[in-house]
């Protein structure tokens, strides 16, 4: 398990965290599940190390194997393909074993031909694949991803989601998986938590089998998010 | 289409008027100083020549604002550095040498009291108006002939390159050293008491050169077609110059009045006092022929652009009909 | 040869064939070679010029007085750049004597450096006067617009700073710089060149045009015209080159 224990964080007089507390359990996709602007961001930010919290412990995270992958692709303009592939790999992975670990996650996202492409002549969903491939394939206890299909039209985001969970299916990683999106929650999540307003609670927390044609507790959530 | 032939025949009507300028009166241009000194009597006059032909003067400050009214062919008459009439006159042929005037009127000036000879000068600071111009040349010449090269003991200034400037300078002590010609050498020593004349730059070329080669500073040019359509207009028009020049220096006080009064300098006082200093001699350029060309072939020598890549042909010369 | 006659290059052609029939027929009509000299004869000039003994000499002059003044300016501009970039306050602070100096008539800066510096100095002064607050601008520019997202995407991924600088920052830095150079480069020329014609140093373009105006050569002054426009020329399409290989991914 992955903790997080009475974090408080707060900006000015906005308070986001104030006594917080998650546990999540490895090897599993966990949802976050919550309206746009609540906090969801600043978490994953603390869990990354990006920011601190004003108080709490963290504990079960190393921050030397976290991937991320963001809403926007984050890819350097002036590196190709396989290059950002290989720039986060660089000094984790050693020499020889680059070039075959890139073609693999280059052939797994289905990139193929694209290698030497600059991120200037791909499209947006190319793009996402290529964010994906780096974070997958760099040696990560945890991925997180911060709404990262947000904003990609219906059918992309289908075929997107399906690449990911190939991918996971191959390789189980501790997954953190925000969304502000239901239908996306229940597909992809193992587990579910649902996050309220800041400062933020967790209102409820959901396990995939608890979908299985219940009905009700589509409708429950959206009651809850509201 | 249409729009770019009416373009090109402007531009070819405006070309061609430059080249036709008719006036009925005859134009003179000269420069604020000696020349307009020598010529006073003719400017406060305004004489009719041949009866009904009125005179106009223009006056300038620099050199080079008469230059352009030669190269456009606008004036009938000019008074400019001897040199200058020789380039002009190597390029264009437009213009001819009639008279010359007005001799050395050049001084080394300024507040360094230091300076007895030559040798004095090493490694000083000098400002010299225009870099190729009269003052410019002679003053190197002079120097090299002294034993200053003056490309490694002097240092020439060139930050002043109008009259006014240079005076200024001087006259504020941003510069202690200067070479100018009357009359600005002796406004500037009324402004400020501490500047003296150091060289008479005139007597320094004669201790060189004796009477072999006057220093023909600045010469009358007239108009080569108006020669050749008028000689007695011509004739006439420089008799009543050479009247002047003996006007001016058998009456000083009465010409001190007129130089004031057409703004020439400030005060009768200074007018005076320049007046001696200014040179004025009338001499006919053909009578002078021989002088002038020594004199001239000094800048030949010392670099031949200044007059035009040559010496000037007999035809330069301007010879009147009568005398 | 197929590949060099292009269409484009055909019209660029007949371009400045046609400016040379206009500049012919406007000669013709002038009348004098010292009003406008024929193209030929201006032709003939340029290469005479270039046999003359004092051609290399101010040419040499002048393109050294160039890249001193350009050299100077890149150092400077880093020093006032990156700092200025790097914190608002400090940007705050230069900001003004930048736009100054961007926005002063070269001929004024000119004018007083006569005064102050003496005729050798005061072109490369002029150089570096108008070059260096336009590349200064654009380091800042370049170091303010970085890309923070991609910053914290090099953090999370533990990369070290080192990397951060050399494979982030700076590649996102370098097309602004080279678009800063790109612009000083033009304005730098013309102010070394007018620089010598006003501060007449011993050897220089500059110096040449003004003396072939004081002895009415108006075809060397032509020639010497097309000389200094020949090389601003070839150095804009040098910077324009290396600018190219940088951003190719553009």
């Amino acid at each position: 398990m992955s903790d997080l224990k009475n974090i408080y964080k707060a900006y000015g007089s906005l308070n986001i965290f104030v006594d917080f507390s998650i546990s999540f359990r490895k090897n599993q996709i966990n949802c976050i599940l919550g309206p746009s602007g609540c906090g969801k961001t600043t978490l994953l930010n603390i869990i990354a190390g990006l920011i601190s919290p004003d108080s709490g412990t963290i504990e079960g995270f190393n921050r030397d194997r976290i991937s991320y992958v963001f809403q926007e692709p984050r890819l350097l303009p002036w590196k190709t393909v396989s290059e950002n592939i290989e720039f986060t790999l660089k000094d984790k992975v050693p020499g020889e074993a680059i070039h075959e670990l890139i073609q693999k996650y280059i052939r797994l996202m289905e990139l193929d031909g694209y290698s030497n492409y600059y991120p200037g002549q791909l499209s947006g969903g190319m793009k996402q694949r290529v964010s994906l491939a780096r974070a997958f394939s760099f040696p990560s206890d945890i991925i997180l991803m911060d709404e990262p299909f947000k904003g990609l039209d219906y059918k992309l985001k289908q075929s997107l989601q399906n690449s990911f969970t190939d991918l996971w299916e191959q390789d189980k990683r501790t997954v953190i998986y925000v969304t502000h999106d239901i239908d996306e929650a229940i597909e992809l999540g193992q587990e579910i938590y649902l996050f309220s307003r800041h400062p933020v609670k967790i209102l409820k927390t959901f396990k995939k089998n608890d979908f299985v044609a219940n009905g009700k507790n589509n409708r429950l959530i959206i009651d809850l998010m509201e | 289409m249409k729009r770019y032939i009416y373009l090109l025949f402007i531009i070819i009507l405006t070309i061609s008027c430059n080249q036709q300028k008719k006036s009925h009166a005859i134009i003179t241009a000269t420069l604020k100083g000696p020349s307009a000194m020598a010529i006073i009597k003719m400017i406060e006059d305004k004489p009719l020549l041949q009866g009904n032909i009125p005179t106009e003067f223009i006056i300038r400050n620099e050199p080079n604002q008469v230059r352009a009214m030669l190269l456009e062919g606008t004036v009938d008459f000019a008074m400019i550095p001897s040199t200058m009439a020789a380039l002009i006159y190597n390029k264009e042929r437009s213009y001819i040498l009639s008279a010359v005037p007005v001799w050395g009127t050049l001084y080394l000036f300024g507040t360094d009291t230091a300076i007895h000879s030559w040798k004095d000068l090493k490694n000083k600071k000098i400002s010299l108006m225009a870099k190729g111009m009269s003052p410019d040349i002679v003053f190197r010449y002079l120097a090299i002939k002294n034993g200053i090269d003056p490309e490694k003991d002097i240092r020439l200034d060139y930050s002043f390159p109008t009259h006014i400037e240079l005076a200024n300078a001087i006259a504020a002590g941003v510069s202690n050293l200067g070479v100018i010609s009357e009359p600005m050498v002796t406004l500037v020593m009324q402004k400020n008491p501490d500047v003296v004349p150091l060289f008479d730059l005139n007597y320094e070329w004669k201790k060189i050169f004796g009477d072999s080669i006057p220093f023909a500073q600045t010469a009358v040019v007239v108009k080569k077609e108006l020669t050749e359509k008028s000689p007695v207009l011509v004739d006439e028009y420089l008799s009543l110059i050479q009247k002047s020049v003996d006007w001016v220096n058998k009456n000083p006080v009465e010409a001190a009045a007129l130089i004031v009064k057409h703004d020439i300098l400030p005060d009768t006082l200074t007018a005076l006092k320049s007046i001696p200093r200014c040179n004025l001699f009338y001499s006919q350029a053909f009578k002078e022929m021989d002088g002038i060309q020594e004199y001239l072939k000094v800048f030949y020598i010392f670099n031949p652009l200044i007059i035009g890549g040559k010496l000037p042909d007999e035809k330069f010369y301007y010879k009147e009909q009568a005398h | 040869m197929k590949n060099f006659i292009t269409k484009n290059r055909l019209i660029s052609i007949a371009g400045i064939l046609l400016l040379f029939l206009i500049w012919k027929i406007i000669s013709l009509f002038a009348g004098s070679e010292q009003i406008v000299p024929s193209p030929e004869n201006t032709l003939m000039t340029v290469i005479r010029v270039f046999g003359e003994k004092g051609f290399w000499i101010s040419l040499i002059y002048t393109i050294s007085r160039g890249l001193t003044g350009f050299v100077i300016s890149i150092l400077l501009a880093f020093i006032i750049g990156i700092p200025s970039g790097s914190n608002r306050s400090i940007y705050l602070l230069f900001n003004p004597f930048l736009v100054a100096f961007r926005s002063t008539p070269v001929i004024s800066l000119i004018l007083l450096a006569i005064i102050w510096l003496g005729n050798e100095l005061v072109p490369v002064f002029i150089a570096i006067l108008t070059m260096f607050p336009i590349m200064a601008t654009n380091i800042a520019d370049g170091i303010r617009n970085v890309d923070t997202h991609l910053i914290e995407m090099g953090k999370i991924y533990g990369i070290k700073h080192k990397r951060i600088l050399r494979e982030i920052s700076i590649p996102s830095i370098i097309p602004f710089i080279t678009s800063g150079v790109s612009s000083a480069m033009g304005f730098g020329w013309r102010a070394i060149i007018i620089g010598e014609v006003l501060a007449q140093p011993r050897f220089g373009i500059g110096t040449q045009m003004q003396n072939a105006q004081i002895y009415l050569q108006v075809s060397e002054l032509i020639a010497w015209t097309l000389i200094a426009i020949l090389i601003s020329y070839i150095f804009e399409w040098i910077v324009r080159t290396i600018e190219k290989r940088f951003i190719k991914w553009k």
